[in-house]
């Protein structure tokens, strides 16, 4: 019956009697229809008696659309799906009809049309659910979404959305084009090239998705501010339209369930959600404002905490600075620079008296940087004072170090060490390198000799020996240095390394005191404006008469 | 620093490239203790190594020291010409076991 009377209005000029003849037959259905027309008041500005009279004034176009919607409602709503309320399913889909028939009216669409689209906007959904039943279950999720993030549901849970199984629908009910192509592109309007009043019914549909989504989105006061923005930029609607339009929403709804004859569950009104969602937004204010107390206090702590370790750290510098040898200018053959790239450094450098007036000397440096290195420094400069004092022999005492470095050893961390003891009575010099860059001993006449490593850095094996060279000093300078100084960087930005080293000490002017010399060579590093690589230390061993 | 990872026979290779310092290093000290932990033998590949300063050298460090504690083998190979040039200068080649290239190192 219904597809007779479909085929019937579908034809260009509807055959009346044939009309009239079908309304004898199925009374019921058409006195429903005549409702239906009389009820939805924008589709004739009158009343009218018969189906035939609605036609002639030319409502055959509204006349087609109200069927289509009812014959679909009625194959749909025969489908039980567990899970899927086909009340609340139906009772959503009049919303976004009677939403989108009132856009459509205040910009002049035709406004059955507007209402069949907004009505089957989600009969791509329905669809979807009817091919995976047991997706169902989560109907309940997508209708608590904003329409976006439902959108995004979708795809996650069936790999497929609604535009597209609406539009596989409508070429299957062979639904107008008209309404096909807005349907089928309501969320991606901007990704499809439509005509203007396809565009118009496509963004009618999308605000009309978010104005019944007032209704059951979880968060009913990000929607309702996302529906009135787009009321006021996308329609330019006023602030008090706005508000009316979506508080008629409830009552279009009721008039259209009874026109359609589709039962309603109750439903809350537009100022009672305006209530809640205001709630809400003062709720999330507060929390807000708390949010904003917490991190200003965080920022406190943060600061408060920082100056606690910039004054710790300062602290420690001035505990690992009176750790290395004051300068002393009393002819005494020893003397030592240090310059950190950090505000700790991990290199280190020593020298002491022994009561036979031998005096131990030292250079060394922790692998890494930092307050591990700083630590271990401070454990290694110590370990040499206390058992430099007893082992008189710098290849014992290395030995004896590197012991116990070995047993304490933690993350790989190790100390490269050169040591010697020279004794001025006789300028006797015994030099031990445990894996730092080798020393340079430059004699009077400028001829230079290097001391490289014997043995390995102390801290990695315990069994290591570390043989001692020795010699005589006489007139020769002994230069020790870290690698931080062949590696530093000049001005220019390349290497100082071990040739440039040796150069710049064969060319130093000679007046100048061993203190000033090994300053020269810090010097280097420091009048560029580059941050330091590495710690720079420098130990310096001539005779003084 | 990049970082990757190949099987050789027994062996876990753990490719090291580029610069090893003090900002890479401790990946690379973490994927070296990891191979350890879980019961490789591990063999470090250097050849691509640009520049290792001595936090770099302490991972190699720490990873000797660990397969040694485990007695697992724990390998050097292919070391660049500048990576050599840190450990010969801290005379740690002649602790680590180094091997020229893999056809050298019994899988």
């Amino acid at each position: 019956m219904l597809a007779q009377f479909l085929s019937i209005t579908q034809s260009a000029d509807a055959d009346n009697s044939r009309l009239e003849s079908l309304c004898d037959e199925y009374p019921v259905f058409f006195t429903q229809l005549l409702d239906a027309i009389n009820q939805q008041q924008l589709l004739l500005p009158v009343k009218v008696d018969s189906i035939a009279q609605a036609i002639s004034l030319g409502a055959l176009d509204g006349i087609r659309h109200l069927l289509q919607l009812m014959v679909i409602y009625k194959s749909f709503s025969q489908y039980k799906i567990r899970g899927l309320d086909q009340q609340a399913f139906w009772q959503d889909s009049l919303r976004r009809a009677v939403s989108a028939r009132m856009l459509g009216s205040y910009i002049g669409l035709d406004t059955s049309r507007c209402f069949l689209a907004g009505m089957m906007q989600d009969i791509g959904l329905f669809c979807l659910f009817l091919d995976q039943p047991a997706k169902a279950m989560l109907w309940p999720e997508f209708r608590k979404r904003e329409p976006q993030a439902r959108y995004s549901m979708e795809e996650n849970v069936f790999a497929y959305n609604h535009e597209q199984a609406g539009d596989v629908f409508c070429r299957h009910w062979s639904i107008d084009e008209g309404i096909r192509l807005p349907l089928s592109h309501h969320h991606t309007s901007d990704q499809i090239e439509l005509s203007l009043p396809d565009k118009q019914l496509a963004d009618v549909l999308n605000c009309a998705d978010w104005m019944a989504a007032i209704y059951t989105a979880a968060d009913k006061s990000f929607v309702i501010d996302r529906a009135r923005k787009m009321l006021a930029d996308d329609f330019k609607l006023a602030r008090f339209q706005i508000e009316e339009i979506c508080a008629a929403i409830p009552r279009h709804v009721d008039k259209a369930a009874e026109a359609f004859h589709i039962d309603l569950q109750p439903h809350q009104a537009f100022s009672q959600i305006l209530m809640e969602a205001n709630y809400k937004l003062s709720v999330d204010n507060d929390n807000f404002q708390e949010l904003t107390l917490r991190l200003e206090q965080a920022l406190e702590e943060r600061d408060r905490l920082a100056e606690e370790l910039n004054r710790e750290l300062s602290l420690a510098r001035e505990i690992q600075k009176s750790l290395l040898p004051p300068m002393r200018d009393d002819g005494f053959p020893v003397c030592g620079v240090n310059l950190s790239a950090r505000d700790l450094s991990g290199d280190f450098y020593d020298y002491f008296e022994l009561d036979d007036g031998c005096i131990y000397f030292n250079l060394g440096d922790v692998s890494g940087k930092g307050a591990n290195a700083a630590l271990l420094m401070a454990k290694a400069s110590s370990l040499f004072r206390c058992l430099g004092k007893r082992i008189k022999h710098p290849s014992e005492l290395l030995a004896e170090i590197n012991k116990e470095l070995c047993e304490t050893s933690i993350n790989g961390m190790f100390i490269t060490m050169i040591a010697g003891m020279y004794q001025p009575a006789t300028g006797w010099v015994q030099i031990v390198n445990a894996g730092n860059p080798p020393a340079l001993l430059f004699s009077a006449d400028g001829i230079a000799r290097e001391i490289e490593a014997q043995g390995p850095p102390l801290g990695i094996m315990d069994n290591a020996e570390f043989p001692a060279t020795e010699f005589y000093l006489q007139d020769s300078s002994l230069y020790l240095f870290s690698d931080g100084v062949t590696e530093g960087l000049l001005e220019d930005g390349t290497m100082l390394e071990l040739g440039g080293l040796y150069t710049f000490i064969a060319t130093l002017d000679k007046n100048l005191t061993p203190a000033q010399r090994i300053q020269a060579i810090v010097s280097l590093f420091q009048s560029n404006q580059r941050a330091l690589r590495d710690d720079v230390t420098l130990v310096l061993l001539e005779r003084q008469d | 620093m990049k970082y990757k990872e190949s099987e050789h026979g027994r062996f876990l290779i753990i490719h090291l490239e580029g610069e090893v310092d003090l900002s890479c290093s401790p990946k690379a000290r973490e994927q070296i203790l990891k191979g350890l932990k879980n019961k490789r033998h591990l063999l470090v590949d250097l050849s691509a190594v640009e520049y290792i300063d001595s936090s770099g050298v302490a991972s190699l460090v720490e990873g000797y020291q660990q397969a040694r504690s485990q007695q697992m083998d724990f390998a050097l190979v292919g070391v660049s010409k500048a990576a050599m040039q840190v450990l010969q200068l801290a005379r740690l080649d002649k602790i680590f076991v180094i091997y020229d290239s893999l056809d050298d190192c019994e899988a």
